[in-house]
């Protein structure tokens, strides 16, 4: 049986999505992007230095579909505009939305959000927000158009894994659109977990790039998440507070 | 004439947008504007806009550009 993963009518490949910072090289991000088996990567829209040039990364993942965020942005306003210089950059309608409420926690303004969720969708962006585990506000979201949620594991490069794993197994079951675990994803049992709680897909950067080899993680989380998902379409049985023997109870030697 | 491009003073002798980009370009040695953005008084400025864009005194530009992100 096809286990397609579908976002805005475009099938990809992987259901795993990979941020691109903070890798200690050029040729490990390559790498490890590579050794992932993902599709889409992350890329963030920011001021040009006016005294270094920088790398171009953008040519070193030609290859991938570019999701540009809008990571930092505190407004719906600064978050529609970066969204649309990241549309006139690359070319793509697909826009992580971030609304940053809270730079202690990085967590959202959820009314931001929202707002700029409505706008992006009229402007005719893609729009996959980074959003509270909160089934309320995910359905609101998409409600409002957005192409996924994306709700948190856990807060933004916290390593925490899946904090609330029955409000993310809550979102899964009733979202009409997917469902993309973003953020604190910790190791690889943390991407199991969440796939097995039923998302779609799961976005992390932090795990793989700060590992002592990300290369090696990234190839860890690749599995991980075929994993998850395997075994999420598998159905788990039900954990039981007693043994239940699985060896046949008849014929027992002695008896 | 004195602009605020990306936050900062600068001085310089560009009329237009594209008059700006011509020059990042050529400081850069970049071979075309895919990956880079640039917004006038808080809105985009389109691509197709730039050479038709003229730059006033004291005028906010931003110029970006796509780099690895989470």
């Amino acid at each position: 049986m096809k286990d397609e993963f579908v976002i805005a009518g475009v099938t990809l490949s992987s259901r795993l999505l990979l941020g691109t910072a903070g890798y200690p090289s050029q040729r490990i991000l390559r790498d490890a992007v590579q050794v992932s088996g993902c599709e889409v990567v992350t890329v963030s829209i920011r001021r040009i230095s006016l005294e270094g040039h920088g790398t171009d990364t953008i040519e070193l993942l030609s290859k991938y579909r570019l999701l540009p965020n809008t990571a930092g942005c505190e407004t719906a306003r600064d978050a529609i505009l970066t969204a649309e210089l990241a549309r006139e950059a690359l070319e793509t309608n697909w826009i992580k939305l971030e609304v940053i409420g809270d730079r202690e926690t990085l967590y959202p303004d959820t009314s931001e959000l929202l707002q700029a969720t409505r706008k992006l969708v009229d402007m005719g962006f893609v729009v996959l927000p980074y959003c509270n585990d909160d089934p309320v506000l995910c359905m609101r979201l998409a409600d409002a158009g957005a192409a996924a949620v994306m709700p948190m594991g856990s807060m933004i490069g916290s390593g925490l894994g899946v904090a609330n794993p029955a409000n993310i197994e809550h979102i899964c079951k009733r979202s009409p659109v997917p469902v993309i675990v973003d953020a604190g994803i910790g190791t690889a049992s943390d991407a199991v977990i969440a796939m097995e709680l039923g998302a779609s897909a799961v976005l992390l950067n932090t795990a793989v790039a700060k590992s002592d080899d990300p290369v090696l993680m990234a190839g860890a989380m690749k599995h991980a998440v075929q994993s998850g998902r395997l075994a999420y379409r598998a159905g788990r049985i039900p954990r039981r507070g007693r043994a239940e023997p699985s060896s046949p109870q008849m014929g027992l030697v002695g008896s | 004439m004195k602009i605020y491009l990306n936050g900062k003073n600068t001085e310089v002798d560009c009329f237009t947008i594209q008059d700006l980009w011509n020059r990042e370009q050529a400081e850069r040695e970049l071979d075309s504007s895919r990956g880079f953005a640039i917004a006038r008084n808080g809105a985009l400025v389109p691509k197709r806009e730039w050479s038709t864009t003229s730059i006033n005194t004291n005028d906010k530009i931003e110029i970006v550009r796509a780099m690895s992100g989470g």
